[in-house]
């Protein structure tokens, strides 16, 4: 249960790109090694694409994700000190230490990849990949202002596809709770949260799911942004 | 020659693993006695006087919570671990306002709030805190609201003005749906935190003098969180 979890929990995309660019890699050294007429010993060559990996990156914010743009490398320059005056030596291991330098563009490649396909497996604007697995959901009260009301998983199933993305007033939002009433009379806008539910298998999203007090509208924290969605009829019931 | 090598260093292998095993993960001895545990406190930690031992409550297996009474008739706490095959003082608090304490690092389902409030005091209950700002944050042109969490548990008082409690069970659901949302960003940060009022017989707050700003012992990787005394016109009662 606690792994099935956790894997519903990752970035399955980020994941299978990863191990991607790890297998075109090793294919790289291996055709590398095959036209080698000298050929280093075998165990070495791991050791030299790790080396070879390190470099000095930039780091680039890009569609809300930081990527590392790779700049210098350190890597091969350390091999290099390390290998000299040893020049036959280093020209078996050379080209090895320089295609770890060339993974980091690899990795930099598949994360440029990840990001919009990322975007087309789980479209970021639809609730339902935000909200996949209603079945063991309820809900809880975060402030005083909420009622003793419990969750309609029926409605919510019904309304998952049909809730309407919302512009979000976050000042007015703000104001509004802050002007209508005296300091310590004020109520919530979104009281509740949903819990128990989780994204959509292998999106790797975390979120916060925050109810409005009518019982229609959805506040979807995220850790890159938030997500506002209103539906017809309210997903709770009792309370009033 | 060589198997007999061989043999030795297994022998020792599997004995250095009994040693580490009994000293890491052995289960805890009977704790202290009363007079121990006086001993104890005025040795690591002499400005604490201890002088009376009220109780010793055991939180888990492994954490105990001993209040106590030094000779100025103040009211503290002392937090006992046991670890490296002994029952040892983690932390001494000469008062003993509410204090957070965390057994298991992030799991807020190990904190406990702890206090050892003085009857001179004269408390009648205490309300504790889980609040979240509310807030709002325009940037880039993406907007964001902050609803204000504010989640309540009373206390009252009978004949012991001591205790821990484990936080209620839908702060801890609250508090891991947050910190795993959080700790998801790319710069995590922390905008919960823990509050109380005391009241007193009269349901009035009160500032229990006695109870606050004592001094301390701490040795160092005892986990606590100070918990901040609120104003009664912060909360919002609707």
């Amino acid at each position: 249960m606690e792994i099935i979890s956790n894997v519903s929990n990752t970035n399955v995309i980020e994941m299978v790109m990863i191990i991607l660019g790890w297998l075109i890699i090793v294919f790289l050294a291996y055709r590398m090694y095959r036209k080698q007429i000298v050929k280093p010993k075998v165990w070495t060559i791991p050791l030299m694409l790790i080396v070879g990996l390190f470099s000095l990156s930039m780091n680039l914010k890009m569609l809300e994700t930081i990527v590392k743009v790779p700049i210098l490398p350190l890597g091969v320059w350390i091999l290099y000190f390390v290998f000299k005056g040893k020049n036959e030596k280093w020209q078996t291991y050379r080209s090895y230490a320089w295609l770890g330098f060339v993974a980091n563009f690899i990795f930099f490649a598949s994360t440029l990849l990840t990001i919009p396909l990322h975007h087309v497996i789980y479209p970021k604007d639809k609730l339902s990949v935000y909200i996949s697995n209603v079945e063991n959901a309820s809900i809880i009260n975060i402030h005083p202002s909420a009622k003793d009301r419990s969750l309609s998983k029926v409605s919510l199933i019904k309304q998952l596809d049909t809730m309407r993305q919302e512009a979000i007033y976050s000042d007015q939002w703000y104001n509004e709770t802050l002007m209508n009433t005296e300091s310590n009379k004020r109520n919530e806008r979104f009281p509740y949260l949903l819990i128990g539910t989780s994204s959509k298998w292998g999106s790797g999203l975390h979120t916060l799911v925050y109810i409005e007090d009518d019982g229609k509208g959805i506040l979807l924290s995220t850790p890159k942004r938030e997500l506002y969605f209103r539906s017809q009829d309210s997903i709770m019931e009792g309370g009033e | 020659m060589t198997k007999k090598k061989i043999w030795f260093l297994g022998l020792l292998i599997i004995m250095l693993s009994i040693i580490v095993y009994w000293f890491y993960f052995s289960t805890p001895t009977s704790f202290p006695t009363n007079e121990q545990l006086v001993e104890e406190l005025n040795r690591i930690f002499p400005k604490a006087t201890a002088s009376i031992i009220q109780d010793t409550i055991s939180i888990d297996e492994r954490h105990v919570l001993v209040p106590f009474i030094s000779k100025k008739d103040d009211y503290g706490l002392s937090y006992w671990v046991w670890k490296n095959r002994k029952w040892q003082v983690a932390s001494i608090d000469t008062k003993g306002e509410p204090i957070l304490w965390k057994l298991n690092g992030n799991d807020p389902s190990s904190f406990y709030f702890v206090w050892n409030i003085n009857p001179k005091d004269q408390l009648s209950s205490i309300h504790f805190y889980l609040i979240r700002d509310r807030g709002y944050r325009i940037a880039e042109g993406i907007e964001r609201y902050y609803p204000r969490v504010q989640m309540e548990k009373r206390i009252s008082f009978q004949e012991k003005s001591y205790g821990s409690m484990q936080l209620p069970d839908d702060w801890i659901t609250f508090m891991n749906a947050y910190l795993e949302v959080e700790s998801a960003k790319q710069s995590p940060g922390r905008n919960l935190f823990f509050g109380w009022i005391p009241y007193d017989l009269t349901n009035q707050q009160i500032f229990p003098e006695r109870s606050v700003n004592g001094s301390g012992y701490s040795e160092g990787k005892v986990d606590v969180e100070y918990v901040m005394i609120l104003n009664k016109g912060e909360i919002e009662i609707p």
